[in-house]
């Protein structure tokens, strides 16, 4: 009998146990989709794990799978018709995707030339979103001094050209302006180029800053962002101590809502920095991108800084490759890639600009008809305020 | 085979042998280790380690022959793991220290008489009463690049971990086994060791999203205790 208790102990555990096994899926391994069901799960469950904005982002995602898992089945990868059909649907399932980074562009032949940008489409329906401005075609003429320097680099990183320009305004104002950041590498670039020019006229003013020299403009009104190394490598040297202006947080699992705690996001001072104490201007539009609002907010978050124009274009959130955070910019198969945040960034005021763009402190609108009488009215306010 | 089905298998066996009751009150402290069991193939570079903690414990348990009795022993337990990224980005890691109060209701079985061999088996409910969480995890402005070759710094962080109410189930049940070695000192005292497995049948998280990737608690611990009779 007490053998028999002993036997049936045993085997009631045996069962138990192996009743229990958990096996569980991972999110998705299908590499290379052939059909549009295999290509839209790939998408949709990388957006569930690689999207970073889930925690304010209102697009209702579940509902999509709901709504557009049966509208992709019905689709023939090798019609034409429907391949074209599968670009209407992304562009509807992620209308209202607030990371404004975010753009899906199809590697697929037949639609190659398609892009879809949900910030973009949003902001054209905005009847006070304007289209890029030249700047500097008018400043170099009626504001710049003559003796300025300026430069171009084609950068090998994003494959830009990037265009800077630095120089005086009536002698008194340290003016610098690019279009775009990849200012490190060009400085460093074993290959002399222009870029390297504006930059050493531009850190040698700093470094050995005149008397004379009241304030100084950063303008980074069109400019669409570019190599993060930049906001350390060009704003550490207006720093001689870390400047935080906000914080970043990462994805941590395959939940949507799985992230890391907040970390701080500084500025941090570069070798030979001077503290600089005079007033310091960025000057930045709605085409003022990612990295450009992230200059622009560390000069906001500066005792002497001050940020004049238009509000930016809201891309916040940091860009790196998918490895570093497991989130991120992803591709589906050799079907689309998607170019998205890699971390959530709230300003240090605890706010997310993202979708919103950063308000600038003082308020000056675009105004073509005075850019078109040879008038910047945003750098004149810049200038006004310094003197 | 369903815990309804276990719960009514211990409560019949509570009912025909309570006659003969015998009532001890007891506890034990040790150590546990967790592991999450989850599947993060997808993620790149990345495992999850089981990690320590401890486990603090009361027990009331009631005999209900020489052989049978059942045990609640309410305890405090920490279920602990770490998330690590390996190859070139070994040093990022993020570690969760959460506490669960737990409600085991167990059957057990006892053989032997001075020395005694027992082992238990049941089922628990928990709830997550707080978590801590701290880890490195690189700085994305901290970049810095010398020959196309990007390097971070890291960040540290160490904070209470922020529950939320659509993500993170804080209630949790399962099954738990256990075995040890009791050794009575006398009449009414008993010390015992105790090594004892926990898993959780409840994902850590709320069902908030489609095709949504469980995770389970897995948890041994080890403990030592002693116990006394109340009642001959």
């Amino acid at each position: 009998m007490r053998f028999l208790k002993y036997v049936l102990t045993i085997t009631f555990y045996v069962i138990i146990f192996s009743s229990c096994k958990k096996n569980i899926q991972s999110p998705s391994k299908t590499i290379f989709p052939k059909t549009f069901s295999e290509i839209f799960n790939v998408f949709w469950n990388n957006m569930n794990t690689n999207y970073v904005y889930w925690d304010i982002d209102t697009t209702n995602w579940n509902n999509v799978y709901n709504v557009y898992k049966p509208a992709f089945a019905k689709l023939d990868i090798n019609n034409p018709n429907d391949v074209q059909q599968s670009v209407i649907y992304f562009r509807q399932m992620t209308a209202g995707i607030i990371d404004s980074h975010y753009n899906i562009s199809f590697t697929a032949s037949s639609i190659a030339n398609k892009v879809v940008f949900p910030a973009l489409d949003r902001k054209l329906l905005n009847p006070t979103f304007h289209s890029p401005f030249l700047y500097t075609s008018i400043d170099t003429i009626n504001y710049i001094d003559e003796n300025y320097i300026s430069g171009n680099f084609i950068s090998t990183s994003n494959k830009e050209s990037i265009y800077a320009l630095s120089g005086t305004i009536h002698n008194n104002i340290l003016y610098f302006y690019c279009n775009g950041f990849a200012l490190q590498e060009a400085y460093q670039s074993r290959s002399a180029n222009s870029v390297q020019s504006v930059l050493k006229y531009f850190f040698n003013t700093l470094a050995n800053l005149s008397p004379r020299i009241k304030g100084i403009i950063i303008d980074v009104r069109n400019n669409s962002g570019g190599n993060i190394e930049d906001l350390n490598f060009f704003l550490g040297r207006l720093i001689v101590k870390p400047l935080q202006f906000g914080y970043t947080r990462y994805k941590s699992g395959n939940g949507k809502l799985q992230y890391t705690p907040w970390i701080n996001a500084s500025v941090l001072p570069q070798t030979g920095a001077k503290a600089i104490n005079i007033p310091i201007i960025a000057l930045a539009d709605n085409y003022s991108i990612s990295l450009a609002e992230a200059i622009t907010m560390a000069i906001h978050a500066m005792p002497n800084g001050t940020f004049v124009g238009e509000t930016t274009w809201g891309a916040t959130g940091p860009i790196t490759n998918n490895s570093i955070y497991n989130d991120g910019q992803f591709t589906v198969g050799d079907f689309l890639s998607v170019y998205t945040s890699s971390a959530e960034f709230k300003y240090i005021d605890g706010k997310s600009y993202e979708g919103k763009g950063f308000p600038p402190d003082i308020n000056v609108p675009y105004n073509f008809n005075l850019l078109y009488n040879g008038i910047d009215v945003q750098l004149e306010k810049a200038i006004n305020l310094i003197k | 085979m369903t815990l309804t089905k276990v719960t009514l298998i211990i409560i019949f066996l509570f009912v025909i042998q309570i006659a003969s009751a015998q009532t001890f009150l007891g506890f034990d402290a040790g150590v546990s280790n967790n592991v999450l069991n989850t599947n993060i193939t997808n993620r790149a570079s990345t495992v999850i380690n089981s990690k320590s903690g401890y486990l603090v414990e009361l027990l009331y348990e009631h005999r209900m022959s020489r052989l049978f009795y059942i045990k609640i022993s309410p305890n405090i337990i920490q279920k602990n793991y770490t998330i690590k990224r390996t190859d070139s980005l070994s040093g990022v890691f993020t570690q969760y220290n959460n506490t669960y109060l737990q409600l085991p209701f167990k059957l057990g079985v006892n053989y032997g008489q001075q020395l005694q061999i027992f082992s238990e088996f049941g089922c628990y409910l928990g709830y997550w009463l707080s978590g801590n969480v701290n880890g490195d995890v690189p700085d994305i402005f901290s970049v810095t690049n010398n020959n196309n070759q990007q390097t971070f710094s890291l960040s540290s962080f160490n904070q209470g971990y922020s529950f939320n109410i659509i993500r993170d189930n804080r209630f949790e049940f399962g099954w738990v086994a256990n075995a040890g070695l009791k050794y009575k000192v006398s009449t009414r005292y008993t010390i015992f060791i105790n090594g004892c497995y926990y898993q959780s049948l409840s994902d850590q998280q709320k069902k908030y999203m489609i095709n949504q990737v469980p995770q389970y608690n897995q948890t041994f611990t080890f403990s030592s205790g002693c116990m006394y009779l109340l009642k001959l």
